[in-house]
């Protein structure tokens, strides 16, 4: 017995890289953060201050309403589009399914500073779109401007959107054609079937879905950061300018910040997991 | 002598014990069986006797060595899963041959191919495991444990997984290949009938204790208690305060009683029989009647509880569904428990 | 049906369109001579590929990024695959534990991780804040949940606990049994979480900026520094930065196919 305990305290030893990587980089600073959000300005005082700077402070309410607002409207249209989507594609045959996925699966890639750019060269300023539309004469666009609300929100729902479809289309494919034939040997109708079964099985996967979507939105960086830079108030590029820009500094109050931002995302991410065990249960 | 020696094994997880104070002792080259429902703790045993479990208390002895404390590599003794566990990036010849590449024996081609042959795998050599079907999968994973001429021989319910044919077969022959080696043998089962078939001694566990040992034989005429009547033989077990007011006798002891299903007979109401003083008669009727290819059980309501009859299916008297009919019950083959 | 079947094809097709267009319009934007009020451009020309690939900045940041990416994938398939193995097999009472820490990063943003990580090492003993090796860690961190589903999933499937215990009872030593029944097993499967995980660590900003910043230039943070330049350049860039990015994932997809097709490889 005695052996086999010291065989266990080798094998204990190859486990400690591991720990020192998840104590160091993971949850060591959120410590730090969390920690460091109950400082004063001066980093001496211990104190709740920040938050309460930040609940008075209609500057650092508004980003946070901002955030909110791009991340719940970005996420419900995405989510919209792609319970669509991720139908139609069901309606093609497997090879095209294939194809069709691969191109959502292509694109899901295509986000943060490189999207942008290519936004900016479409819609920018002087982007092709933007020259093309005012030479046709289209008014419509006249009045589009690509570094403002509109724009960071047309640029979230394109890298949302195939995200969206990818994690939708699978529950479709648990829908099983026995039930809808079930269904109409009892005498349901198509529409009734989507009622009473489809959606309520769909549901749990759309609602984790957009908690997943939302948490990206939520977290998104890059993307506005190229886009508007600091000209646009919204939660992830005040933490960065108040942790990392060249003016201003204020690490304490961006701590706070952060903290607001991590419960919010793990909130999220916490939901969808009660959301796919459902799903898990219900597709057995 | 005693070859393989497990004594007052005991192990728990979370305050309930899965072995509970284990003794049993077997012969070399015996073929020994541990029998009982799952949950009741003889893949634990198995395990521990591999080495694949610590246990808390107690001592494991293979011909003669304390081997409680060693590593499983260590132990000398072979096992074959029920789900085969053969290794899926090598072929037949690479599977039998990995535990003597281990080992670096040499000459390993020729042990390799003997075995092979033994276990009837030739021109298989090749194949890798998932071009095989389960019972192949199962000759192997056999023959891998085989080739390293371990001191004892493991089966965990091996034959679980086939259907019904292959696994009648591989019985046979893994009986064949056992005497042909003479291998001490545990086997893990679930199914009391494999367990008759097969084995030399079999031991009844239930909840982490081995609560009947014996031949097969011996385990199936003389049950030691309600358990193993129940899971051993289909027996009928009637209460006795009720089985003594059926049969009008105040000579029978004990709380339960246990009767084989083929010892009894029926005979049509009226109809005397013919050994009044070595029988009781019990009034009843045919409730159901249903046929197992050979056999012909009766299901026989009487007054009190029901009777299960079993009878061989030859041309004959059959009784309809319905139909009175008296239970004839030999008393000498009324167990008390 | 007949109408239905219309309308799908036309929302699928708007769809694609629709996701198809950046990339197409950055491409030809690359590739464009002269375009100013046409629909298509009126000139081709490779030159801005050409000016690119004689940018030493442009190989630089890419020898960065490379650097970046090999280092911390490396390590995370060094320390990851025997620490998930070992709790697998030995110490599986932690599982929970392990997967708890392994999942944690998809609830907390670099944006947040940045915040605690500058903190943590800008001052005190370990001051490693604006140079790569914060950066190696914050990416491991990153790749963390990608790396344990991969070689836990591969394990599960292999049923690894078994395999090793048969290969013990032959005679094989923990380490033997890992080598030569459990890593041939599961190799193609962490490549595909391998493979992921350098694509995603290609396309990391976040930290890159604001942990180090302009002080060790990766080809994300060069694409920022271009992004007010010349439009034609930077379109090149994205465009190569992307073909890298779609080679990646186009291995990545076939090996999945074919690892779903075939469990184990039978060669």
């Amino acid at each position: 017995m005695r052996k086999i305990k010291k065989q266990k305290i080798y094998l204990l030893a190859l486990l400690l890289p591991f720990i020192m990587f998840v104590i160091g980089f993971e949850i060591g600073p959120l410590v730090a953060m969390i920690k460091n959000s109950f400082y004063a300005d001066d980093g001496i005082q211990v104190t709740i201050d920040q938050y309460l700077t930040i609940f008075k402070s209609e500057f650092y309410l508004q980003a946070i309403k901002n955030s909110l607002v791009i991340s719940v409207f970005s996420a419900i249209t995405s989510v919209i589009v792609a319970v669509i989507a991720a139908y139609s594609f069901t309606k093609f045959s497997q090879k095209i399914q294939n194809r069709l996925l691969m191109v959502t699966n292509m694109t899901s890639n295509f986000e943060g500073i490189p999207l942008s750019f290519s936004y900016i060269i479409l819609l920018g300023n002087n982007g092709l779109f933007t020259l093309l539309f005012a030479k046709i004469g289209w008014d419509l666009f006249a009045d589009f401007n690509l570094y403002s609300w509109t724009g960071l929100i047309l640029v979230y729902i394109y890298f949302q959107i195939p995200l969206a479809v990818m994690l939708i289309y699978p529950s479709y494919q648990g829908i099983r054609q026995q039930w809808k034939e079930a269904s109409s040997l009892l005498g349901g109708s198509t529409f009734s079937f989507w009622l009473r079964i489809g959606v309520p099985v769909l549901l749990p996967s759309i609602v984790g879905t957009f908690s997943i979507l939302f948490a990206n939105a939520m977290g998104a960086y890059a993307t506005a950061y190229a886009l508007v830079g600091s000209n646009y108030n919204i939660l992830s590029l005040q933490i960065a300018s108040l942790v990392a820009s060249d003016v201003a500094l204020k690490p304490q109050l961006g701590s706070a910040l952060g903290v607001l931002l991590a419960t919010t995302m793990i909130g999220a991410m916490w939901f969808n997991e009660r959301m796919m065990r459902r799903v898990r249960r219900d597709l057995r | 002598m005693s070859y393989v020696t497990i004594e007052q094994v005991t192990k728990g997880y979370d305050n309930q014990l899965v072995l509970n104070n284990i003794s049993l002792t077997l012969k070399k080259g015996e073929f020994a069986t541990l029998l009982g429902q799952s949950g009741c703790g003889k893949s634990t045993l198995l395990r521990s006797i591999a080495g694949l479990e610590d246990v808390d208390v107690g001592r494991i002895l293979i011909d003669g060595k304390d081997i409680t404390d060693l590593s499983p590599r260590q132990r000398e003794v072979g096992m074959v899963f029920q789900s085969y566990a053969l290794f899926p990036n090598m072929n037949v010849f690479d599977n039998i041959a990995y535990g003597l590449k281990m080992k670096k024996v040499k000459n390993l081609k020729s042990k390799v191919n003997n075995m092979i042959d033994m276990v009837d795998l030739i021109g298989k050599e090749e194949s890798y495991p998932h071009q095989l079907s389960g019972g192949q999968q199962q000759r192997v994973a056999l023959a891998r444990a085989l080739v390293m001429e371990p001191k004892v021989l493991l089966l965990d319910e091996p034959l679980s997984a086939l259907d019904a044919k292959i696994r009648k077969s591989l019985q046979k022959e893994l009986k064949r290949i056992q005497k042909e080696l003479d291998i001490t043998t545990i086997f893990v089962t679930h199914d009391q009938e494999e367990a008759m078939t097969m084995s030399d001694r079999i031991f009844v566990m239930n909840k982490g204790q081995v609560v009947q040992s014996g031949s097969p034989s011996e385990i199936y005429t003389s049950p030691v208690n309600t358990f193993v009547a129940k899971f051993i033989g289909n027996y009928n077990v009637c209460n006795m305060e009720v089985f003594r007011k059926l049969v009008r006798t105040t000579e029978l002891k004990g709380n339960e009683v246990a009767i084989r299903p083929e010892v009894l007979q029926l005979v049509s109401v009226g109809e005397d029989s013919l050994d009044l003083q070595g029988n009781w008669e019990i009034k009843g009727f045919v409730k159901d009647v249903s046929m197992a290819g050979n056999v012909l059980r009766y299901e026989v309501e009487t007054e009190e509880c029901a009777f299960h009859v079993d009878y061989l299916h030859h041309r004959g008297e059959m009784f309809e569904q319905g139909a009175r009919v008296q239970i004839l019950v030999p008393k000498k083959e009324c167990i008390m428990l | 049906m007949k109408s239905s079947l219309t309308f799908h094809k036309l929302f699928v097709g708007l769809l694609v369109i629709y996701l198809l267009i950046p990339l197409v319009g950055t491409l030809l934007f690359s590739i464009a001579g002269k375009w100013d009020h046409t629909i298509l451009p009126e000139s081709y020309t490779l030159k801005w590929y050409i000016e690119l690939f004689q940018d030493e900045r442009f190989y630089d940041a890419f020898r960065r990024t490379l650097f970046l990416i090999v280092i911390s994938v490396g390590l995370s398939v060094v320390i990851m695959l025997p620490t998930i193995f070992i709790i697998t097999v030995y110490f599986s009472k932690w599982e929970g534990l392990l997967q708890a820490a392994a999942m944690l990063p998809y609830g907390v943003p670099p944006i947040v991780g940045a915040v605690g990580l500058i903190k943590l090492y800008s001052a005190g003993p370990i001051q490693i804040a604006g140079t790569p090796w914060i950066l190696i860690g914050a990416y491991f961190i990153t790749i963390l949940p990608f790396m344990y589903q991969g070689i836990r999933n591969s394990l599960r499937t292999l049923n690894a606990v078994q395999l090793v215990d048969a290969a013990e009872l032959l005679g094989a030593t923990k380490f033997q049994a890992f080598r030569t029944v459990v890593f041939p097993n599961i190799i193609s499967g962490i490549l595909v979480s391998t493979l992921l995980s350098v694509s995603l660590l290609f396309s990391e900003f976040a930290f890159a900026n604001l942990l180090v910043g302009g002080r060790f230039e990766t080809l994300q943070i060069y694409l920022s520094d271009k992004l007010n330049s010349s439009g034609h350049l930077t379109s090149a860039i994205v465009i190569t930065y992307y073909s890298m990015i779609l080679l990646l994932t186009g291995t990545v997809l076939k090996l999945t196919f074919r690892n779903k097709r075939n469990p184990v490889g039978s060669k």
